[in-house]
């Protein structure tokens, strides 16, 4: 139990220690000396023009970014989302924040609201945040899925519907809702990604429009979101040491597996309405 | 025993503190590739996937070897000129905390490949495109090694942005000499017959924007205030501001050369590096200008450099007036001077998105309680050329404090609306002040803002354009190496460049 405490404790004190690094100052600062260009003989013409308007779109980024250049979710970014979101001050943001909420519901209802209890409820926040990034890593990479959240309007399977003529698919309001919704529950197979199918017919390698888009529909198929499925409940099983015993039973933890999804729900809400609420923001405020 | 208990988990905090820090220091050293190898974009070559392995990838300056050598020996020239097709190059100009230099030499290597790209640009008219970056990077290259993609840890974001965009106007039109197309600059001023392909390289300006790493994304947040005063830092410490001014000396010296085209030569600056730039370019900015409008030939003294752009800039618009002041008390003009019409062309732009959350609400909410100290109204001085009529009007202090230009509808010299039944084919053309602009599914038009309410004019009709864009070209505060921002700053990019010319009183 003093343990337990002790966690709660090192949370905040992590989390205190992380903002510190605001101050930072210059450590070792060093020169070196510099260099000159020298180009090498490789004779390469410039290649070809054919990808001057191209807008490749891949599930996670903004179409027409140049800096995609392949749609695949890879190990490292899996890492990084993992440490950022499971592990370091993020986690314990949410754990030191989301567990005042809980003391005010006094949930669950065995521990009073004490210093003491209120300890404890962000180790077992963390604990769970560490658990549900730590399954979610792990069976996202056996499954190789790509977990991240991409707009109606920029969904590829939606973004290039159209091949009749040059009006691109936009989404309406309830086409965005049912994808936002969708967004949440679904992923995608980690891919490289396709040429669009504009392209394709373009290029003339696919004969008709319906070829197209059988060539580049399977790069962008959804699958069920099993990793968070996953994910939440390893977190919420994770934090069975901690909850007293009426809080483990299959129930109780699966109604704590399904809160572990609202950050899921808001980040594909968000990812779908931020820019135009921030638009519509200012627009407002014109 | 509870102390020593206590004291593992101080040393575990220890560690995380540690961990999250990152320390100053110069990241581009003899024996290091700039820039890294990175894929190219898709193409033509990769007909059922974009995929594109490590081995295929095109390089993307990777020629640009850094060992020591003479620059001189090889050409820069696109391959299709007999050159060695060698891709845009970048070279790294680093500053201190504070704003010293790391090291003078790295200035000299960077004057360097732009006097070597004038020399080997078919028609001494290379590209050139100095980078300060933003807010949460640096010039860190990872762990790449020579002519590799480094993906543990990864080159910085930004160079990797500044890379790709290099890459995307050398592939998309300036190396290209079989296409008339042009993607990313409207009209040409060269003379008719085969375009010629033009050399392209960057300069890369490193600060220490990032001292937490991304690891720690809360921490990184409440950087806010530390790394925007470390932009005014080295704003004010000088050596970039002269750098700038050396780089531009050789880009385009002065007095201009007779009839001939110069360098295109652009600076942009992103985020706190808007707020850099801004700060940094304006003395060296203004004393060319006065130069310009007091010679006694006009045309004679050359731009300080063809566009100076900030994107998604973070510089509260107190910092940016002072710039609309000069060219608005001085009545500054750049006009065409020749053709059917006279058009204004922008010397400076600042272009930025209403859903940019970081400049639009994060920047405003930071900047409010410093805002409290400031009192009463502040004079600025407008000017609009459409009408010729110099005004000044009062701005609260306050809103200047904890406002981007940008997100400052008053200050808008272009406003943008979307045209409704329009496609592809139908959505083009430019007319006198404004022209019509596509991106997949919305066609919109850019011209000139309507005057504010009660106003007979447009507050800004300087050559310092400001143009709030659209979700739908910016969709939020980093994503700024996109195609479609690309080709926006293709129309705002002076064109006849040799038929215009900067007046003022």
């Amino acid at each position: 139990m003093r343990l337990m405490s002790l966690c709660g404790v090192l949370c905040l004190l992590l989390c205190l220690s992380a903002s510190s690094c605001i101050f930072c100052v210059s450590l070792c600062a060093q020169t070196a000396p510099s260099a000159v260009f020298r180009p090498q003989a490789v004779p390469q013409a410039p290649p070809s023009l054919v990808v001057k308007d191209y807008e490749l779109t891949c599930p996670g980024s903004f179409p027409s970014d140049l800096t995609v250049v392949n749609c695949r979710y890879l190990p490292r970014q899996r890492l990084e989302q993992f440490i950022a979101t499971g592990l370091t001050d993020q986690a314990m943001l949410e754990s030191i924040t989301g567990s005042l909420f809980t003391q005010w519901l006094k949930t669950p209802g065995e521990w009073p609201r004490t210093w003491q209890y209120y300890g404890y409820r962000v180790g077992a926040s963390y604990t769970q945040s560490v658990g549900n990034a730590s399954a979610q890593l792990i069976v996202g990479s056996i499954l190789r899925d790509d977990p991240r959240h991409v707009s109606c309007n920029g969904d590829p399977l939606l973004f290039h519907k159209e091949l009749t003529d040059d009006t691109s698919f936009t989404c309406s309001g309830w086409h965005r809702f049912g994808h936002a919704l969708l967004d949440s529950i679904t992923v995608r197979k980690s891919n490289p990604g396709s040429l669009t199918p504009q392209t394709l017919l373009d290029m003339h390698l696919a004969s008709t429009p319906e070829d197209a888009r059988k060539k580049f529909k399977p790069h962008y198929r959804r699958i069920p979101a099993l990793s968070r499925l996953v994910g939440a409940y390893a977190g919420a099983y994770s934090q069975y040491p901690w909850e007293p015993g009426n809080s483990n039973k299959f129930g109780a933890i699966s109604q704590r597996a399904a809160l572990t999804w609202a950050p899921t729900f808001l980040g594909s809400f968000y990812t779908e309405y931020g820019a135009s609420l921030f638009s519509g923001l200012k627009r407002a405020k014109k | 025993m509870k102390i020593r208990h206590q004291s593992g988990w101080l040393l575990l905090a220890l560690l995380g503190l540690t961990e999250g820090c990152i320390a100053p220091k110069q990241y581009r050293h003899l024996g290091t590739l700039t820039p890294l190898k990175v894929p190219s974009a898709p193409d033509a070559t990769t007909p059922t996937s974009i995929a594109i392995s490590k081995e295929d990838a095109l390089p993307v300056g990777t020629l640009c070897s850094d060992r020591q050598g003479d620059l001189t020996e090889t050409r820069l020239t696109p391959a299709a000129f007999g050159g060695l097709g060698s891709g845009p190059c970048i070279a790294f100009v680093e500053y201190q905390p504070g704003g010293k230099r790391y090291d003078d030499r790295q200035i000299e290597n960077a004057e360097a490949l732009v006097r070597k790209a004038i020399d080997d640009d078919p028609n001494h008219q290379p590209v050139i495109v100095g980078f300060v970056h933003g807010w949460k990077h640096n010039a860190d290259p990872g762990n790449g090694k020579s002519k590799q993609i480094s993906e543990w840890p990864p080159e910085d974001t930004n160079i990797q942005g500044l890379e790709h965009v290099l890459n995307f106007m050398y592939r998309c039109y300036y190396a290209d000499p079989a296409t008339k197309d042009p993607c990313l600059v409207t009209a040409r001023s060269e003379s008719p017959g085969p375009i010629m392909g033009h050399v392209v390289v960057g300069i890369y300006f490193g600060w220490f924007a990032a001292n937490i790493s991304p690891f720690w994304p809360v921490a990184q947040q409440m950087t806010v205030y530390s790394r925007g005063t470390e932009a005014d830092n080295v704003a004010s410490e000088g050596d970039l501001s002269n750098d700038l001014k050396r780089l531009s000396e050789v880009a385009h010296p002065n007095p201009k050369p007779g009839n001939k085209l110069e360098p295109m030569f652009v600076l942009v600056g992103h985020s706190f590096g808007g707020r850099l730039l801004e700060q940094a370019i304006r003395k060296p900015f203004q004393e060319r200008l006065s130069q310009q409008i007091n010679a006694g030939t006009p045309g004679s003294v050359p731009n300080f450099a063809d566009l100076v752009l900030y994107v998604n800039s973070a510089a509260p618009a107190k910092d940016s007036v002072g710039m609309l002041d000069f060219l608005a008390a001085h009545e500054v003009k750049f006009q065409t001077t020749s053709g059917t019409a006279q058009k204004d062309q922008p010397l400076l732009a600042a272009i930025t998105t209403p859903a940019d959350a970081a400049t639009g609400v994060v920047f405003t909410i930071a900047m409010s309680p410093g805002s409290l100290s400031q009192k009463g109204t502040q004079t600025v001085q407008s000017f609009d050329p459409a009408t010729d009529k110099q005004f000044k009007v009062e701005e609260d202090k306050r809103k200047l404090y904890r406002n981007t230009l940008g997100h400052l509808q008053e200050f808008q010299s272009h406003s943008l609306t979307e045209v409704t039944g329009k496609t592809q084919e139908t959505c083009s053309g430019s007319m006198q002040g404004e022209f019509l602009y596509w991106v997949p599914g919305h066609c919109f038009r850019v011209s000139a803002a309507t005057p504010m309410p009660g106003q007979a004019t447009r507050w800004n009709g300087t050559p310092y354009w400001v143009i709030s864009t659209d979700q739908n070209i910016i969709p939020d505060h980093g994503t700024i190496f996109t195609n479609r921002l690309m080709r926006l700053i293709g129309h705002v990019l002076p064109d006849d460049r040799d038929k215009a010319i900067v007046k003022g009183k």
